[in-house]
């Protein structure tokens, strides 16, 4: 019973909490049982926030009791990445510079879910700053597969989702932080349009490529969670003041006639037998729903490793130039390396950037006049080693880094709406996923497909075995 | 790089680094300076091929960032 709590979705426990069949004491018990049990060897939580969550739930009840439900998420036990501030609860951001820093404020992110009436269950572990794996705070195993990695850098946000240790959870995501880690999970990882989500109290890395991600079981809970945090902030110097979209407005409308353009251009493609596999099929699936699909040549693809190092760097290392000069002996070697190239980029290199940035964002206009969405394999390779930046396929040594942003770093260049869901699995046992993005502004219709898919398909209804624990 | 050594390939040398470390007020130890060496190099190559992509005179870049709807 317990088990099919942690792994239900939120629209199922959305339903059974209204009707009171199930009280939201009952479930957040029910997860902190499990997080108990799992989280040592998982880590898929840095702090469990076992006092908040159940003075939480015991206010969700009492206000359900008396009929004044907020909405789908009230009573619903959530993770959030912990590079977000949460006021008076540690937020290390994985870090020794500060490792427990009690910020003063909460982020937007989590001021919004909390008036949603969600549960917060803990700070959820990641990449240093979501930025570099760091030995002092050791990466969440991967559920699927204990010696593979969990990717980063919202690994803890995916994990506790994937490993029914959340409903859901939120992440953030500068060229894939968010996605890749659902990508090899096996869960949906979503971030909206730039702009959409505040980062406002979300520890920046990059400022203009900084993105909010939901992660959830299944498409729906996606929709629902991006309801509840999006929207215009002030705080946040580029939140969009644009009324949200209702975001599942299009959810369980058929495919027939869309336009689905299938993404080309990669200077790593179909290198890995198993995402070729999986991608193949998925576009079977998408094309036996009535889409209609075309190659499509995403504008400079090849450039995005370049366009990457040249914005982010230079930005993060701005972020962190004062822990780089007072305290790097408590900064990770991968996060210093990182940084100190970041110090060196030239200024006129980061703006040429930001220049031939702009060039994609116009050659994306272009291309969603020819189709509704673009859908691609959510990275070029499946899960490497635990805990490497390389991984070796037919002998190769592939460097992730040089791969990820032209999957998932482009839609970050160009701010465009793009998820991550379950497609299949390597024949290693891992999740492998497709990507599918879409306009600016039209988080509904990449909704729909990924709902379609995922309803025509049983990856999302699968378990991890969770040997450990 | 991989295979030679930062003395045989890079195109970024020791006083190079130096140089950025005293124009962004840095102390960088030897070690960091080394890699420095080897992770500039690569990343210069990068950037040539960005160069390349001409942005005509009149781009302005895409520091502030408001998506339209399309």
């Amino acid at each position: 019973m317990s088990e099919e709590l942690c792994f239900a979705t939120i629209e199922e426990l959305s339903d059974r909490l209204a009707r009171q069949e199930l009280s939201s004491v009952e479930l957040t018990e029910a997860v902190l049982t499990r997080i108990e049990l799992h989280n040592d060897e998982m880590r898929a939580y840095i702090t469990v926030t076992r006092e908040v969550a159940l003075e939480q739930a015991r206010q969700a009840e009492r206000e359900m009791r008396d009929g004044n439900r907020r909405g789908p998420l009230h009573g619903i036990p959530i993770a959030l990445k912990d590079n977000v501030a949460t006021a008076g609860i540690r937020t290390s951001c994985a870090s020794m510079v500060d490792p427990d820093w009690l910020p003063d404020e909460d982020a937007t992110v989590y001021t919004k879910l909390r008036e949603a009436g969600a549960i917060l269950l803990g700070k959820a572990n990641l990449y240093e700053y979501a930025f570099s794996m760091n030995p002092a705070f050791p990466q969440p195993l991967n559920p699927w597969h204990t010696e593979r990695s969990s990717a980063g850098s919202s690994s803890g946000s995916a994990v506790s989702v994937a490993a029914g240790m959340a409903h859901g959870s939120i992440g953030s995501d500068t060229g894939g932080s968010g996605r890749h880690p659902a990508n090899v999970n096996g869960v949906v990882g979503f971030k909206g349009t730039y702009g959409l989500v505040s980062r406002s109290g979300v520890v920046p890395l990059s400022y203009s490529l900084d993105h909010v991600t939901v992660f959830n079981r299944q498409v729906v809970d996606a929709a629902i969670m991006l309801e509840a945090i999006a929207g215009h902030d002030s705080r946040d110097e580029y939140s969009a003041a644009l009324p949200v979209a209702d975001m599942r407005s299009r959810i369980g409308n058929d495919l027939r006639g869309m336009r689905i353009g299938r993404a080309r251009g990669y200077t790593h493609e179909n290198i890995d037998a198993d995402v070729e596999r999986v991608t193949n099929e998925a576009f079977e699936v998408l094309r036996g729903l009535g889409a209609e699909i075309e190659d499509v040549e995403l504008p400079y693809v090849q450039n995005c490793v370049a366009l990457q190092q040249s914005i982010m760097l230079p930005e993060a290392a701005t972020v962190h130039y004062r822990n780089l000069r007072e305290s790097p002996d408590k900064l990770g070697e991968a996060a210093i390396m990182r940084l100190d190239l970041g110090n060196s980029v030239p200024a006129t290199a980061y703006i040429h950037a930001q220049q031939v940035r702009k060039l994609m964002r116009a050659a994306f206009r272009q291309l969603f006049e020819t189709c509704d969405v673009i859908v691609g394999p959510g990275n070029a390779v499946r899960a490497g080693a635990a805990g490497e930046w390389t991984t070796e396929l037919d002998g190769q040594t592939i460097d992730l880094r040089q791969v990820g942003p032209e999957y998932t770093g482009i839609y970050n260049l160009s701010g465009n709406p793009a998820i991550v869901i379950p497609a299949g699995f390597s024949s290693e046992g891992t999740p492998i996923g497709i990507q599918i993005a879409g306009r600016w502004w039209d988080e509904p219709t990449v909704l729909q497909v990924a709902h379609a898919f995922e309803q025509a398909t049983e990856w999302h209804r699968q378990r991890p075995p969770l040997p450990v624990g | 790089m991989k295979g030679s050594s930062v003395a045989d390939e890079a195109r970024v040398t020791q006083q190079d680094v130096s140089a950025v470390a005293r124009l962004t007020n840095l102390d960088l130890p030897d070690d960091r300076r080394d890699q420095l060496v080897t992770t500039l190099s690569a990343y210069l190559e990068n950037m040539d091929r960005l160069r390349q992509i001409d942005i005509g005179d009149s781009e302005p870049p895409a520091i502030t960032y408001e998506n339209e709807a399309c």
